[in-house]
């Protein structure tokens, strides 16, 4: 458990530095007078203090776990029960999940008084109960993607190879490097058909009031029934072809 | 068969990581002439400069390093120790691997050739010389911090997290130095080295390099290197002391 709250503090300091290295570059831009996008400083700041906030919060490592386990044949012992096993990762995941959001919220509050005057509130506590609202989906949406990759290893021996290549168009899609909107066309249209804007993008833009709130729920439920419902039949067909490989 | 699809997707995995990073400053830049000095093209001879360290980095100590977090928790680290070689060089070169993917040295290069090529940097045999020492030296700064990292398996059982620290450690080596101010400019110059790792080999090869930053990558070098063999022999005692 205390090697396991040290990867998360671990991560959550990589996160922190690569945002403030970003910071440090849009300080640099708009300091000479320069521009992102239709962007002013106050939301492009606020876009990714938030964005690293609300990813931390969204997403887990357990493709990571799972892949392992699989690769390391202790899967065997969740064949007896199959829908047990997802169960089980998502309620291990849950406490896990609870001290992140602890830790998150309290390097959020310092951040908000440290950079107050460059952080943007909410137009209203509504839209900031919808961020949240948001945010909690798109946590079961990241868990749904993890568990996803993380089975797999079921089918191809380099699924950690996997989870990288997907783990790269996640950071990117999920608009954690740029604001979504601010890519070349064409990749603006591929982002439309992936579901990782939903995992922070979405929230965020919610919050700055830059996105159709009824647009996100839509989207956002979508996305977490379509992957919800891939998820339980491609962990049926898994477990079938495991267990006839096994015997 | 599996040497083949690992080899692809390295590749893909490598230059998807880069294009990302160059679409990135791509869509900065075309609003915006400069950023703290730096052009696009100069910016592109720095990200060229940290796949360089990283392919190479790759290409050696890397995953030798990497695998310290699986073969210390089960104990087989004595294969290492009985040897009569170096320990640590037995780990860091023991999977000396061609085949790992030159995706990202090649297109560091290119990028590199592309940005020497397109900007008006003033670029000779000497400064091409230069720039190759300082990839060196950062290569080596770079093997001591991922030495310090993994040597943490010995206290530690999970290393993933460190995994992920090691190689986001190169990540943040690609922005210009410049745009650092105060606190973050000396934490991330002597006590967590990134911004001196690309910047200044790029700079040497641009030809505007001071020679105060030359003096800081020597020194950063030197105490990091010092400082890594410093814990990974207390490491190995560590273990010697809990295994016997």
């Amino acid at each position: 458990m205390l090697t396991y709250r040290a990867n998360i503090v671990l991560w959550f300091l990589t996160a922190v530095v690569q945002t403030a290295f970003l910071l440090y570059l849009w300080i640099a831009v708009y300091d000479s007078g320069g521009k992102i996008g239709n962007y002013s400083f106050q939301e492009l700041f606020t876009y990714y203090v938030l964005q690293l906030i609300i990813y931390q919060v969204a997403t887990t490592f357990i493709s990571w776990d799972i892949i392992q386990e699989i690769k390391d044949g202790n899967f065997s012992q969740y064949l007896l029960k199959p829908v047990n096993y997802f169960k089980w990762q998502f309620t291990s995941n849950l406490s896990f999940k609870a001290a992140e959001i602890v830790f998150s919220i309290s390097g959020l509050i310092i951040v908000v008084l440290a950079a107050q005057r460059y952080l943007l509130m909410p137009d209203s506590m509504l839209t900031l109960l919808h961020t949240i609202v948001l945010t909690i989906l798109s946590a079961i949406l990241a868990f749904l993607l993890e568990f996803i990759i993380g089975i797999t290893a079921f089918w191809i021996i380099n699924a950690h190879n996997l989870r990288m290549l997907v783990s790269v168009f996640n950071r990117f899609f999920s608009g954690s490097l740029i604001p979504l909107t601010l890519l070349p066309g064409p990749l603006i249209i591929i982002s439309q058909f992936l579901p990782f804007p939903f995992l922070s993008y979405v929230p965020v833009q919610v919050y700055l009031g830059k996105i159709n709130i009824g647009n996100a729920y839509a989207g956002m439920i979508f996305w977490i029934i379509f992957m919800a419902i891939f998820a339980y039949y491609y962990f049926k067909l898994s477990i079938k072809r495991y267990e006839a490989v096994g015997a | 068969m599996i040497y083949r699809t690992n080899f692809l997707m390295f590749l893909v995995f490598d230059i998807l990581g880069t294009m990302t990073v160059v679409i990135f400053f791509k869509i900065i830049f075309n609003e915006n002439k400069l950023i703290a000095g730096w052009d696009f093209e100069s910016t592109l001879i720095l990200i060229g400069t940290v796949g360089l360290v990283r392919q190479l980095s790759f290409l050696t100590f890397r995953e030798g390093f990497g695998m310290l977090g699986h073969i210390i928790p089960k104990g087989r680290f004595d294969l290492v120790l009985t040897k009569p070689f170096s320990s640590q060089f037995l780990v860091a070169f023991e999977d000396i691997t061609i085949i790992e993917g030159f995706g990202e040295g090649l297109l560091g290069l290119v990028l590199i050739i592309y940005g020497a090529v397109n900007s008006n940097a003033s670029i000779t045999v000497l400064s091409v010389l230069f720039f190759l020492l300082f990839v060196i030296c950062s290569y080596v700064l770079y093997y001591s911090f991922t030495l310090m990292i993994n040597s943490l398996a010995f206290w530690v059982n999970r290393t993933q997290g460190l995994q992920s620290l090691v190689y986001n450690f190169l990540d943040m080596a690609l922005y210009p130095r410049d745009i650092l101010r105060g606190f973050g400019k000396i934490i991330f110059t002597f006590i967590i080295p990134i911004s001196i790792v690309a910047t200044v080999p790029a700079q040497a090869l641009m030809g505007n390099l001071k020679i105060e930053m030359a003096a800081i990558l020597f020194t950063m070098t030197i105490i990091f290197f010092t400082l890594a063999n410093f814990i990974w022999r207390k490491g190995i005692r560590r273990y010697e002391s809990a295994s016997s």
